[in-house]
């Protein structure tokens, strides 16, 4: 059984998979991002924690309470300003992301039997199998030395790795590497 | 205890629960939620057939067993040539073998211990009660007609509920015309067929299971019905028959009067124990209840009130609940009211071609990760897998 981070909390199939992917681990997938958002303020209230959400989508109440603290074309890490929670949003959305990053790389998603084309890319990606659909494992792995993939992971595992003391200067550093 | 392990069964191709005394399956549309539901179910069933017999070669018959459940369920296409179906209680063990016809069923030491339930299965189809009113004549599958048939009684026990689940709304059974009715919070009065889809899914189970919990045991029709006399006799003479066996009583000294006739023990202490094990298995202890998808067109705060209802009723007489669902409104709430008490299952995948499935029983130490850390089950399957 591979392990749990069960304070990372992505919505939709696709963004689960791919992080299950970076981490090597399994994530509390959640299917929105008000469940998301409604587990940082709620359950994980005064715990550590990390959202990760579609920047069209995003609960703008929660957004005031963070600060950003490092960003790159795709992607803003935000702190709240009162708990040691971070909000990872996906810009425009995780479908786009992951289209951009396969193309940087030269990349073509049809090799991996995925459409190429967005609209059609996004349809695949909502399916409630796409968090298990294994091309997607195989097009994250063409695609995983890509810049942004790889502060994802960095990032990622830094803070599962520090939680209560992680220190925001070497976070931003890992985040925004070239 | 009760164990219950099912082999190439419908979309299950191999699955072992370990029951409690609540439990709860969730699993994909199609993987075999319903079909370990009612095979638990007929086992349970079996198991009192036999109990009460104490004979099992009814099933015993070539492939009776396995024909009975597939009949009553309509399952029949779910039969393979090697279905294999085993349950265990504390009183006895019984396996049924597709590929050779084989029923094996052997007692265990804790065979004199066992407690009359009544089993009953809810099936999913519940709200068509409330919409066909000459539903007895009708050419439903068996497993429907029995429901209808307990909540026809169950209906006509109650006559009136007030207030459900908080919800403002009262059921009537109205004997002269043989319908429902309910009346809203304003006190409009109205058929349950002209309610809405919620009402007429809920009612029907709520009137039901309210039954099942307390109403049977203050049911003295029932408890006095000619069918009960008789059957009480009848088991009083199975009973004593296999109790004389087992104890070698032919020389037994004691004379006991139960039901008008004379049986002869060796000595008070025996009579007494005998007599705690026909009232044991002739009066009702408890129930054990299957039941599909409770949250069917419920407005999600009412299904957590209902499972906040079915948790209290449960407890007096420590009913047996097997729930099927798809809500995490029901499943977090289960685990929120009874967390120690509960046990959760879920179906998987094995074979994604062929479309079979295993179950999985969640441990306590994984029940409790789950609630603290607001785990969604529905959408996090894998991560327990």
């Amino acid at each position: 059984m591979k392990p749990k981070f069960l304070r990372v909390i992505p919505e939709c199939y696709v963004d689960t998979n791919l992080i299950e992917y970076l981490l090597d681990a399994k994530v509390n997938h959640q299917h929105s991002c008000t469940k998301v958002v409604g587990l940082l303020k709620n359950k994980f209230k005064d715990q550590f924690a990390i959202g990760i959400i579609d920047k069209d989508k995003v609960e703008m109440g929660f957004l005031k309470e963070c600060d950003e603290i490092a960003k790159t074309t795709h992607l803003t890490l935000l702190k709240h300003r009162d708990r040691k929670q971070y909000l990872i949003t996906i810009h425009p959305a995780v479908d786009r992301f992951i289209l951009d990053c396969a193309e940087a790389e030269n990349v073509n998603p049809e090799a991996f039997n995925l459409p190429s084309k967005l609209n059609e890319f996004t349809k695949i990606s909502k399916s409630v199998t796409s968090n298990t659909d294994t091309r997607f494992k195989a097009l994250f792995q063409a695609v995983k030395l890509n810049r942004e993939f790889r502060n994802l992971q960095n990032s990622l595992s830094y803070m599962i790795i520090n939680n209560y003391q992680i220190d925001d200067l070497k976070l931003r550093e890992l985040f925004e590497e070239d | 205890m009760r164990r219950l392990s099912i082999k190439n069964f419908g979309p299950i191709q191999d699955a072992s629960l370990d029951l409690g005394q609540v439990n709860v399956i969730i699993g994909q549309q199609s993987s075999g939620k319903s079909c370990v539901l009612k095979t638990a179910c007929y086992c349970a069933w079996v198991e009192k057939r036999i109990e009460l017999t104490q004979d099992s070669n009814p099933f015993s018959n070539k492939s009776e067993f396995i024909e009975i459940l597939a009949y009553y369920y309509n399952m029949t296409g779910y039969i393979r040539e090697d279905t294999y179906i085993e349950y265990e209680t504390n009183h006895l063990k019984f396996s049924y073998n597709n590929s050779d016809q084989s029923f094996i069923m052997n007692w265990k030491s804790g065979h004199w211990t066992y407690k009359r339930p009544k089993v009953s299965y809810v099936p999913a189809d519940r709200n068509l009660v409330a919409a066909i009113p000459g539903w007895s004549t009708l050419p439903l599958d068996e497993n429907l007609l029995e429901f209808m048939s307990n909540w026809d009684k169950a209906r006509k026990f109650f006559g009136k509920e007030e207030d459900i689940l908080g919800l403002g709304i009262s059921y009537m059974y109205d004997k002269q015309t043989n319908t429902d009715k309910i009346q809203l919070r304003n006190g409009v009065p109205m058929m349950l067929k002209e309610s809405s889809s919620g009402i007429q899914s809920l009612f029907p189970m709520f009137v039901h299971l309210d039954y099942m919990t307390k109403g049977q045991y203050e049911d003295d029709k029932a408890k006095t019905s000619y069918d009960q006399k008789e059957e009480r006799k009848k088991l009083l003479e199975i009973l004593y028959e296999k109790f004389h066996k087992s104890l070698s009583l032919e020389h037994g000294t004691e004379i006991e009067t139960i039901d008008g006739i004379e049986y002869r023990f060796t000595d008070k202490k025996e009579a007494s124990y005998f007599k705690r094990i026909l009232n044991n298995y002739t009066k009702t202890d408890h129930s054990e209840i299957f039941l599909e998808e409770p949250e069917d067109n419920l407005f999600p705060p009412t299904q957590c009130q209902l499972v906040n209802w079915l948790v209290e009723s449960i407890r007096k007489h420590r009913d047996m609940l097997f729930v099927a669902t798809h809500s995490p409104y029901i499943l977090n709430q289960f685990i929120k009211a009874d967390p120690k008490g509960l046990t959760i299952f879920f179906t998987h995948q094995l074979d994604e071609e062929q479309q079979l499935y295993s179950v999985r029983q969640l441990n306590e130490e994984e029940v409790r990760e789950i609630y603290d850390n607001g785990v969604d089950m529905f959408f996090n399957f894998e991560a327990y897998v």
